[in-house]
Protein backbone atom coordinates (compact mmCIF):
# COMPACT_ATOMS: atom_id res chain seq x y z
CA UNK A 1 0.00 0.00 0.00
CA UNK A 2 1.36 3.02 -1.02
CA UNK A 3 0.81 5.94 2.03
CA UNK A 4 0.71 9.21 0.15
CA UNK A 5 1.72 12.31 1.86
CA UNK A 6 1.82 15.92 1.86
CA UNK A 7 0.89 17.18 -1.86
CA UNK A 8 0.55 13.85 -3.45
CA UNK A 9 -2.07 13.78 -0.49
CA UNK A 10 -3.73 16.84 -1.33
CA UNK A 11 -4.33 16.04 -5.09
CA UNK A 12 -5.43 12.66 -4.57
CA UNK A 13 -8.02 14.33 -2.75
CA UNK A 14 -8.61 16.87 -5.10
CA UNK A 15 -9.04 14.52 -7.61
CA UNK A 16 -11.34 12.18 -6.07
CA UNK A 17 -13.78 14.85 -4.65
CA UNK A 18 -14.05 16.01 -8.01
CA UNK A 19 -14.81 12.62 -9.61
CA UNK A 20 -17.63 12.45 -6.81
CA UNK A 21 -18.75 15.95 -7.56
CA UNK A 22 -19.10 15.17 -11.63
CA UNK A 23 -20.79 11.86 -10.77
CA UNK A 24 -23.44 13.43 -8.61
CA UNK A 25 -26.69 14.51 -10.59
CA UNK A 26 -29.52 17.08 -9.43
CA UNK A 27 -32.57 16.29 -7.95
CA UNK A 28 -35.55 16.95 -10.44
CA UNK A 29 -37.51 19.76 -8.58
CA UNK A 30 -40.98 19.37 -6.54
CA UNK A 31 -43.53 20.16 -8.33
CA UNK A 32 -45.61 21.92 -5.55
CA UNK A 33 -44.17 22.16 -1.62
CA UNK A 34 -46.30 19.45 -0.43
CA UNK A 35 -44.33 16.91 -2.52
CA UNK A 36 -40.76 18.81 -1.00
CA UNK A 37 -42.27 18.28 2.33
CA UNK A 38 -42.88 14.71 1.73
CA UNK A 39 -39.69 14.49 -0.02
CA UNK A 40 -37.59 15.84 3.03
CA UNK A 41 -39.45 13.28 5.61
CA UNK A 42 -38.97 10.06 2.61
CA UNK A 43 -34.78 10.25 3.17
CA UNK A 44 -35.54 10.48 7.37
CA UNK A 45 -38.37 9.79 9.25
CA UNK A 46 -36.67 11.53 11.60
CA UNK A 47 -36.52 14.66 9.65
CA UNK A 48 -37.67 17.86 11.69
CA UNK A 49 -37.64 15.78 15.07
CA UNK A 50 -34.79 17.14 16.70
CA UNK A 51 -32.27 15.86 18.60
CA UNK A 52 -31.71 13.95 21.65
CA UNK A 53 -29.41 17.28 22.95
CA UNK A 54 -31.35 20.19 23.28
CA UNK A 55 -28.52 22.27 21.84
CA UNK A 56 -28.07 20.48 18.99
CA UNK A 57 -29.07 20.99 15.38
CA UNK A 58 -28.54 23.92 13.42
CA UNK A 59 -28.48 26.33 17.00
CA UNK A 60 -24.90 26.88 16.26
CA UNK A 61 -25.70 28.10 12.73
CA UNK A 62 -28.64 30.58 14.67
CA UNK A 63 -26.32 31.73 16.77
CA UNK A 64 -23.99 32.65 14.22
CA UNK A 65 -26.62 34.44 12.12
CA UNK A 66 -27.73 36.69 15.42
CA UNK A 67 -23.71 37.22 16.16
CA UNK A 68 -23.13 38.58 12.85
CA UNK A 69 -26.62 40.65 12.67
CA UNK A 70 -25.49 42.22 16.24
CA UNK A 71 -21.86 43.34 15.02
CA UNK A 72 -24.07 44.80 11.14
CA UNK A 73 -26.50 46.85 13.68
CA UNK A 74 -23.46 47.58 15.79
CA UNK A 75 -21.08 48.86 13.49
CA UNK A 76 -23.88 51.28 11.98
CA UNK A 77 -24.71 52.25 15.22
CA UNK A 78 -28.20 51.09 15.82
CA UNK A 79 -31.15 50.56 14.11
CA UNK A 80 -32.26 54.00 13.10
CA UNK B 1 -48.34 10.49 0.19
CA UNK B 2 -50.40 12.47 2.85
CA UNK B 3 -49.52 10.35 5.67
CA UNK B 4 -45.41 10.80 5.64
CA UNK B 5 -45.70 14.30 4.89
CA UNK B 6 -48.71 14.58 7.99
CA UNK B 7 -45.76 16.04 10.78
CA UNK B 8 -44.24 18.52 8.57
CA UNK B 9 -47.55 20.25 7.26
CA UNK B 10 -49.38 19.86 10.59
CA UNK B 11 -46.77 22.04 12.02
CA UNK B 12 -47.30 24.47 9.70
CA UNK B 13 -50.73 24.53 9.65
CA UNK B 14 -50.60 25.37 13.56
CA UNK B 15 -48.19 27.60 13.22
CA UNK B 16 -50.82 29.74 11.03
CA UNK B 17 -53.18 29.04 13.25
CA UNK B 18 -50.89 30.60 16.16
CA UNK B 19 -49.33 33.45 14.33
CA UNK B 20 -52.32 34.67 11.76
CA UNK B 21 -55.17 35.87 14.69
CA UNK B 22 -51.96 37.71 15.99
CA UNK B 23 -51.30 39.38 12.64
CA UNK B 24 -48.06 38.46 12.80
CA UNK B 25 -46.02 37.67 9.26
CA UNK B 26 -43.89 35.00 9.13
CA UNK B 27 -41.86 32.95 6.33
CA UNK B 28 -40.46 29.50 6.01
CA UNK B 29 -36.32 29.41 6.79
CA UNK B 30 -33.73 26.89 7.14
CA UNK B 31 -33.47 23.87 5.30
CA UNK B 32 -37.36 24.03 4.14
CA UNK B 33 -36.58 27.14 2.28
CA UNK B 34 -33.45 26.63 1.32
CA UNK B 35 -34.56 22.98 -0.67
CA UNK B 36 -36.90 24.93 -2.77
CA UNK B 37 -33.90 26.05 -4.17
CA UNK B 38 -31.17 23.18 -3.73
CA UNK B 39 -29.89 21.13 -6.43
CA UNK B 40 -30.27 17.91 -3.59
CA UNK B 41 -33.01 18.32 -1.34
CA UNK B 42 -31.74 17.40 2.16
CA UNK B 43 -32.97 16.15 5.37
CA UNK B 44 -33.01 18.51 8.72
CA UNK B 45 -33.43 18.25 12.63
CA UNK B 46 -36.16 21.26 13.02
CA UNK B 47 -38.21 23.41 11.00
CA UNK B 48 -37.17 26.91 10.75
CA UNK B 49 -39.22 30.28 10.45
CA UNK B 50 -38.39 33.95 11.01
CA UNK B 51 -41.64 36.36 11.87
CA UNK B 52 -41.07 40.20 12.43
CA UNK B 53 -42.95 41.66 15.89
CA UNK B 54 -43.86 44.79 15.17
CA UNK B 55 -47.30 44.94 17.42
CA UNK B 56 -45.98 41.73 19.00
CA UNK B 57 -43.67 40.38 22.12
CA UNK B 58 -41.96 37.42 21.97
CA UNK B 59 -43.40 35.86 25.10
CA UNK B 60 -46.85 36.74 23.04
CA UNK B 61 -45.31 33.96 20.51
CA UNK B 62 -43.94 31.63 22.82
CA UNK B 63 -47.54 31.52 24.77
CA UNK B 64 -49.48 31.08 21.65
CA UNK B 65 -46.94 28.64 20.04
CA UNK B 66 -47.58 27.12 24.07
CA UNK B 67 -51.69 26.97 23.48
CA UNK B 68 -50.90 25.05 19.68
CA UNK B 69 -49.11 22.04 21.40
CA UNK B 70 -45.56 22.87 21.59
CA UNK B 71 -43.57 22.55 24.88
CA UNK B 72 -40.15 23.08 25.93
CA UNK B 73 -40.16 26.35 24.53
CA UNK B 74 -36.99 28.31 25.63
CA UNK B 75 -35.93 31.75 24.17
CA UNK B 76 -32.35 32.07 23.86
CA UNK B 77 -31.15 35.79 23.59
CA UNK B 78 -34.47 37.23 22.85
CA UNK B 79 -34.34 36.66 19.51
CA UNK B 80 -34.53 32.71 18.86
CA UNK B 81 -37.33 30.41 20.25
CA UNK B 82 -36.67 26.84 20.48
CA UNK B 83 -39.71 24.79 20.91
CA UNK B 84 -40.63 21.20 20.73
CA UNK B 85 -43.75 20.00 19.82
CA UNK B 86 -44.67 16.31 21.13
CA UNK B 87 -46.27 15.55 17.06
CA UNK B 88 -44.04 17.25 15.02
CA UNK B 89 -40.68 17.88 16.24
CA UNK B 90 -38.68 20.99 17.01
CA UNK B 91 -39.22 24.45 15.76
CA UNK B 92 -36.95 27.54 15.82
CA UNK B 93 -38.19 30.51 15.64
CA UNK B 94 -35.45 33.79 14.39
CA UNK B 95 -37.10 37.21 15.24
CA UNK B 96 -36.88 39.81 12.64
CA UNK B 97 -35.07 42.94 14.53
CA UNK B 98 -33.80 45.00 10.91
CA UNK B 99 -35.57 46.35 7.92
CA UNK B 100 -33.93 44.20 5.96
CA UNK B 101 -35.89 40.73 7.52
CA UNK B 102 -39.16 42.60 7.72
CA UNK B 103 -38.28 43.33 3.69
CA UNK B 104 -37.14 39.37 3.26
CA UNK B 105 -40.33 38.06 4.99
CA UNK B 106 -43.05 40.47 2.91
CA UNK B 107 -41.49 39.57 -0.49
CA UNK B 108 -41.28 35.54 0.24
CA UNK B 109 -43.14 33.48 -1.54
CA UNK B 110 -46.97 32.33 -0.47
CA UNK B 111 -46.87 28.71 -0.88
CA UNK B 112 -49.87 26.23 -0.09
CA UNK B 113 -49.89 23.90 2.58
CA UNK B 114 -53.61 22.08 1.92
CA UNK B 115 -56.71 23.48 0.19
CA UNK B 116 -57.15 25.49 3.63
CA UNK B 117 -53.39 27.16 4.63
CA UNK B 118 -51.03 28.93 3.16
CA UNK B 119 -47.61 30.22 3.87
CA UNK B 120 -44.73 32.06 3.37
CA UNK B 121 -41.06 30.66 2.29
CA UNK B 122 -38.75 32.99 1.65
CA UNK B 123 -36.53 33.63 -1.26
CA UNK B 124 -33.75 32.70 -2.96
CA UNK B 125 -31.64 35.77 -2.65
CA UNK B 126 -32.63 35.72 0.85
CA UNK B 127 -32.11 32.38 1.76
CA UNK B 128 -28.60 33.01 0.42
CA UNK B 129 -27.93 36.28 1.91
CA UNK B 130 -29.11 34.65 6.11
CA UNK B 131 -26.58 31.64 4.55
CA UNK B 132 -24.07 33.74 3.83
CA UNK B 133 -24.29 35.60 7.55
CA UNK B 134 -24.35 32.65 9.26
CA UNK B 135 -21.30 31.14 7.28
CA UNK B 136 -21.04 27.99 8.93
CA UNK B 137 -20.04 24.86 6.92
CA UNK B 138 -24.03 23.59 6.61
CA UNK B 139 -24.67 27.02 6.03
CA UNK B 140 -21.83 27.23 2.91
CA UNK B 141 -22.77 24.07 1.60
CA UNK B 142 -26.41 25.13 0.80
CA UNK B 143 -25.67 27.86 -0.79
CA UNK B 144 -23.09 26.19 -3.15
CA UNK B 145 -25.68 23.60 -3.62
CA UNK B 146 -28.15 26.95 -4.48
CA UNK B 147 -25.43 27.97 -6.71
CA UNK B 148 -25.13 25.00 -8.41
CA UNK B 149 -28.59 24.72 -9.18
CA UNK B 150 -28.76 28.16 -10.79
CA UNK B 151 -31.98 29.03 -10.16
CA UNK B 152 -33.42 32.67 -11.57
CA UNK B 153 -31.86 35.43 -8.72
CA UNK B 154 -32.73 39.28 -8.47
CA UNK B 155 -29.01 40.21 -9.10
CA UNK B 156 -29.91 43.33 -8.32
CA UNK B 157 -31.12 42.99 -4.95
CA UNK B 158 -28.46 40.32 -4.48
CA UNK B 159 -26.03 43.18 -4.93
CA UNK B 160 -27.38 45.58 -2.87
CA UNK B 161 -27.69 43.17 0.54
CA UNK B 162 -24.18 41.73 0.38
CA UNK B 163 -22.65 44.70 -0.18
CA UNK B 164 -24.68 46.42 2.61
CA UNK B 165 -23.91 43.81 4.59
CA UNK B 166 -20.05 42.88 3.24
CA UNK B 167 -20.19 38.84 2.39
CA UNK B 168 -18.95 39.78 -1.31
CA UNK B 169 -15.69 37.74 -0.05
CA UNK B 170 -17.86 35.09 1.51
CA UNK B 171 -19.70 34.48 -1.56
CA UNK B 172 -16.63 34.50 -3.57
CA UNK B 173 -15.03 31.85 -1.15
CA UNK B 174 -18.27 29.60 -1.87
CA UNK B 175 -17.92 29.99 -5.79
CA UNK B 176 -14.62 29.41 -5.78
CA UNK B 177 -14.47 26.32 -3.93
CA UNK B 178 -17.30 25.03 -6.27
CA UNK B 179 -15.12 25.81 -9.15
CA UNK B 180 -11.97 23.97 -6.99
CA UNK B 181 -14.41 21.28 -6.81
CA UNK B 182 -15.96 20.82 -10.46
CA UNK B 183 -19.55 21.63 -9.71
CA UNK B 184 -19.16 25.15 -10.99
CA UNK B 185 -17.47 26.02 -14.16
CA UNK B 186 -17.19 29.72 -13.25
CA UNK B 187 -18.69 32.12 -10.94
CA UNK B 188 -22.54 32.36 -11.32
CA UNK B 189 -22.66 36.09 -9.29
CA UNK B 190 -21.19 39.65 -9.69
CA UNK B 191 -17.17 39.45 -10.58
CA UNK B 192 -16.95 41.83 -6.99
CA UNK B 193 -19.32 43.90 -4.38
CA UNK B 194 -17.81 47.08 -2.69
CA UNK B 195 -18.28 47.01 0.56
CA UNK B 196 -20.72 49.29 2.00
CA UNK B 197 -18.49 52.78 2.84
CA UNK B 198 -15.82 52.01 1.07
Amino acid sequence: MTVLKGKDAIAHFERLGRAIAESERPDSPPKDFKELLYRMRALDRKCGMGTKDPLGGDLSSHLAYLEYREAWVAKRGGLE
Amino acid sequence: MSEINEQFATALRELSDALTPLGIDWAVAGAVAVNNYRDQIRTTTDLDVMLSLTDQTVEVVRDALHQHGWDQIEVIEKWLVRAQHPVTGRLDVLVTQTEYELGAIARAKIVSIDETHMCKTLAVEDVVILKLMADRYRDNADVQSILVNQPEFDWDYMAKWIEEFDLGERLKRIEDSAIAEGRLKERVSRKSYRPKGH
